[in-house]
């Protein structure tokens, strides 16, 4: 008994020792700024991480979000476009580092970006034909007009990293940028410590070290909030961001986001062909009640597809609203009755369908439920399914789908036409409307991707966002917002709704 | 010695079949899971709202060879593994090998931890227990048993890290980058160990001190201490012992809501994480490493019984 004890002793010890030494190169400094996030990194390529290190300043783009759906200037100090309107001239900075100490070139940043279109990434599906470098300028020429080429520049796809970032063949072996901090060691992928970078070309970090940590449980987010462990906590649950916002060490901030969750309907159904039944389903569902008692949060009722942060938003439209008055008139008038058991009927077919929802963002099969109830009282007959988020596409793809419930993100490009073109118009995305076609819509979006100036941009966007209202190919439900708390030492934190800047940017240390 | 090297034979036998039969049980349940495997993957890699989605679906079918026939898959992967090459993950592309063997060290950590904090309670609880079998801290501890183990680990966690991390701030919350985060998560773990060893223990020790040579070694004039520990202690272990084994197997794997509460890179976390993205690389070889840790954990306890207890041990191996 004796050597068995000193053997699991020992054994202790070693896996200790192992442990701690693995352990020891990310040890926590006091005076380190910790971001809490719920988002696991992939690796280091950003193509798949870069999120993670734009976000903590590490990496830069040529233009970047402007927060408030725009674009300026960043690595490029500026840019202009030739009369044909297919050749972008991007003026990169001067006496940019890397942080490699390497000097910032047209070559390094059209060599990166270059990688990005070889990957088949952002670009695919946009005109852009080259990106090549000549003397001090980033050329891209495109096989058409194409005026959110800025746009699709500002995410953390098109970072710009240094040529030894990068193996012979292309991939991704470090993480070599430009930002205010340099990544300096890395635990697994839900770990990142970083230093601040002394040859940054603008306003240098305040605080010396930062670590991105990726926490996936948000209850653990939110004690670690409260404990003070994280000082940027993003991505609270609705519940925890209240009960902390009682608490005095930490301040709490709530902003709407590009994200909404909605109803794709398939317009092939006989009971969603018509535009006007899928307006009469719309004007059943309670938004503000739903916002109220899920979300926490009535502001996230959705009157439209995006919230008025957004450019997209179009104030002259009249929002969605809840009025089950005028969908029974509707459902009446085109010849839906209820039956004896109260559901409506129409030639011996009851009204019923199937919303297919998922659980990897747990909110939406409760939303599912609520709509489920609303739906009920007016005689619509609605199950719900729950699976993978891929069923849906897949689904979609196989013509079974009948309606699904999904958050929409509508900012992996800061102007969200990356998204609606994918969404609205062909080749059509899986997650986008389903069997819905507007010719009058697709000619818009080409005009608003070709648009020579921004009023034409505007009349098209305008164009876009009433067809969707009226037409509802998808049903707008509610908002996201991103609830984050950040520690009272803390000062100038500024978070972006579009997720394009980096958390730790201008923050310092109260004194 | 013969039967030593029978029991080590079957068993390097049995943990490549179980860890066979375990990597195609991966290999089917991340298959047979409704839904698109190759646009999880996008899906996980790129964001389900990336422009273009379906393209890059279509791209990681092709260039990881998903439209391949399930059985030239798993058969390519097999031949792989032969060679003592596990694959790459499908999500980040690193090696499988390195990211499962450090979750295992993780839990491994968290197992020896956990245990040893179990066995400092259940050990004497379950023999003070065990020796008074009908007294007054028995019925006290089978209601606390019965109340810890009726609860949710979940819980018990949420609830140690509201007392010692956010009242007392002795420690943290959550993460792994110091031994004091090993902690709280060892802790309820153990908690729920501990209530069942101590029983086992109890009951197992009230067994031995009623049995009949327990009574002759104590009428042959050997004294309470003596007798308690060579005859009570060493013969009432092999059931204990056994326990205490299926629960160092369960630790790897079967701890993903600790792991998740408190952020623990441990496998069952790398378990789930890989099912949901549908890595299946990952999934094999988590799964292969499995197979073996239990044939291993499992081997141990009926080497530990053959020490502890030789005659009844080969009996029951014939």
């Amino acid at each position: 008994m004796k050597r068995s004890g000193v053997v699991v002793f020992l054994l202790s010890l070693f896996l200790c020792a192992f442990y701690i030494e693995g352990a020891s190169e990310v040890c926590a400094a006091d005076d380190r700024l910790v971001v809490v996030t719920a988002w696991e990194t992939q690796g280091l390529d950003p193509l798949l991480s870069g999120f993670a290190f734009l976000r903590m300043g590490s990496v830069e783009p040529l233009v970047r979000s402007d927060r408030k759906g725009g674009v300026e200037p960043c690595l490029a100090e500026k840019w202009s476009l030739s009369d044909d309107r297919l050749t972008w001239k991007f003026d990169i900075r001067p006496n940019v580092l890397f942080h490699d100490g390497a000097p910032l070139t047209a070559a390094a940043a059209a060599q990166s970006l270059n990688r990005t279109l070889s990957k088949g990434a952002i670009f695919k599906g946009t005109p852009v034909k080259t990106i090549e470098s000549d003397g001090n300028s980033v050329v891209i020429k495109t096989s058409s007009p194409f005026a959110p080429l800025p746009w699709y520049l500002a995410t953390y796809s098109t970072v710009v990293l240094a040529p030894s970032s990068f193996d012979k063949n292309n991939e991704c072996v470090s993480v070599v940028g430009t930002g205010f901090y340099k990544l300096s060691s890395s635990e697994g992928n839900t770990v990142f410590d970083f230093e601040a970078f002394d040859g940054y070309w603008g306003e240098k970090a305040t605080i010396e070290k930062a670590r991105y940590l990726a926490v996936p449980n948000p209850e653990t987010r939110a004690m670690m909030a409260e404990s003070g462990e994280g000082h940027i906590v993003i991505d609270l649950p609705a519940e925890s961001a209240q009960y902390l916002a009682k608490d005095t060490d930490v301040i709490v901030v709530s902003h709407i986001l590009p994200r909404v969750r909605s109803m794709i309907l398939n317009a092939k159904l006989p009971v969603f062909a018509d535009a006007e039944l899928r307006r009469a389903v719309s004007l059943c569902i309670d938004r503000k009640g739903i916002a109220e008692a899920i979300h926490k949060d009535v502001t996230l009722a959705a009157t439209q597809l995006l919230a008025d942060f957004s450019p997209w938003h179009d104030k002259n439209l009249s929002p969605l609203e809840y009025n089950p008055e005028k969908a029974k008139e509707i459902f009446l008038a085109s010849g839906w009755k209820p039956n004896k058991s109260g559901v409506l009927e129409k030639d011996g077919k009851e009204f019923a369908f199937e919303i297919l929802t998922y659980t990897a963002r747990p909110d939406l099969p409760v939303v599912a439920q609520a709509i489920q109830q609303q739906l009920a009282n007016l005689g619509i007959k609605v199950s719900i399914a729950i699976d993978n988020s891929s069923v849906i596409a897949s689904r979609h793809n196989d013509g079974t789908l009948e309606s699904a419930l999904l958050g929409r993100n509508y900012s992996s490009i800061p102007d969200p036409i990356g998204n609606i073109a994918a969404d609205f118009s062909e080749p059509r995305d899986p997650m986008g409307a389903m069997n819905w076609r507007s010719e009058k819509a697709e000619s818009l979006i080409k005009s608003y991707m070709g648009a020579s100036n921004p009023q034409d941009a505007a009349k098209a966007r305008s164009g876009i966002m009433a067809i969707l209202q009226e037409e509802l190919p998808v049903v707008p439900v509610s908002w996201y917002a991103n609830q984050s708390a950040f520690s009272k030492n803390l000062e100038n934190v500024n978070l972006d709704p579009y997720e394009l800047r980096p958390y730790p940017e201008g923050v310092r240390w109260k004194k | 010695m013969k039967k030593v090297v029978g029991i080590l034979g079957k068993s390097i036998l049995r943990g490549l079949g179980i860890a066979f039969c375990v990597s195609g049980l991966c290999f089917a349940v991340a298959h047979l899971i409704p839904g698109d495997v190759a646009l999880e993957i996008a899906m996980t890699r790129y964001g389900e709202s990336d422009v273009g989605i379906i393209d890059r679906a279509d791209r990681v079918r092709e260039e990881e060879g998903l439209s391949l026939p399930l059985a030239v898959q798993y058969l390519d992967w097999i031949g792989k593994v032969a060679r003592l090459d596990f694959g790459i993950s499908l999500i980040d592309k690193t090696p499988t090998l390195p990211v499962v063997l450090r979750a295992l060290k993780f839990s491994a950590l968290l197992g020896v931890v956990a245990l040893g904090f179990s066995l400092c309670v259940a050990l004497p609880v379950g023999i003070v227990v065990g020796l008074r079998p009908r007294g007054k801290f028995y019925l006290v501890t089978a209601m606390l048993s019965s109340l810890i183990v009726s609860i949710p680990s979940f819980v018990w966690g949420i609830s140690l890290i509201v007392l010692f991390a956010l009242k007392l701030k002795w420690l943290p919350v959550a993460g792994f980058l110091s031994p004091t985060y090993v902690i709280l998560p060892a802790a309820t773990i153990a908690l729920t160990l501990s209530a069942t060893s101590s029983r086992i223990i109890a009951v197992s020790l009230a067994e031995t001190i009623n049995s009949p040579y327990y009574a002759f070694a104590r009428h042959k004039g050997l004294s309470e201490l003596w007798t308690l520990f060579f005859h009570g202690l060493r013969n009432a272990s092999v059931p204990v012992v056994t326990c205490i084994g299926m629960q160092a197997a369960s630790l790897f794997g079967g701890t993903i809501a600790i792991e998740t509460l408190f952020n623990w890179p441990g496998v069952g976390l790398l378990f789930l994480n890989a099912v949901t993205s549908r890595d299946i690389p990952v999934l094999q070889t988590a799964g292969i490493a499995m197979g073996l840790i239990c044939v291993a954990v499992n081997t141990t306890v009926d080497l530990l019984c053959l020490v502890l207890k030789p005659t009844a041990r080969l009996e029951r191996l014939g």
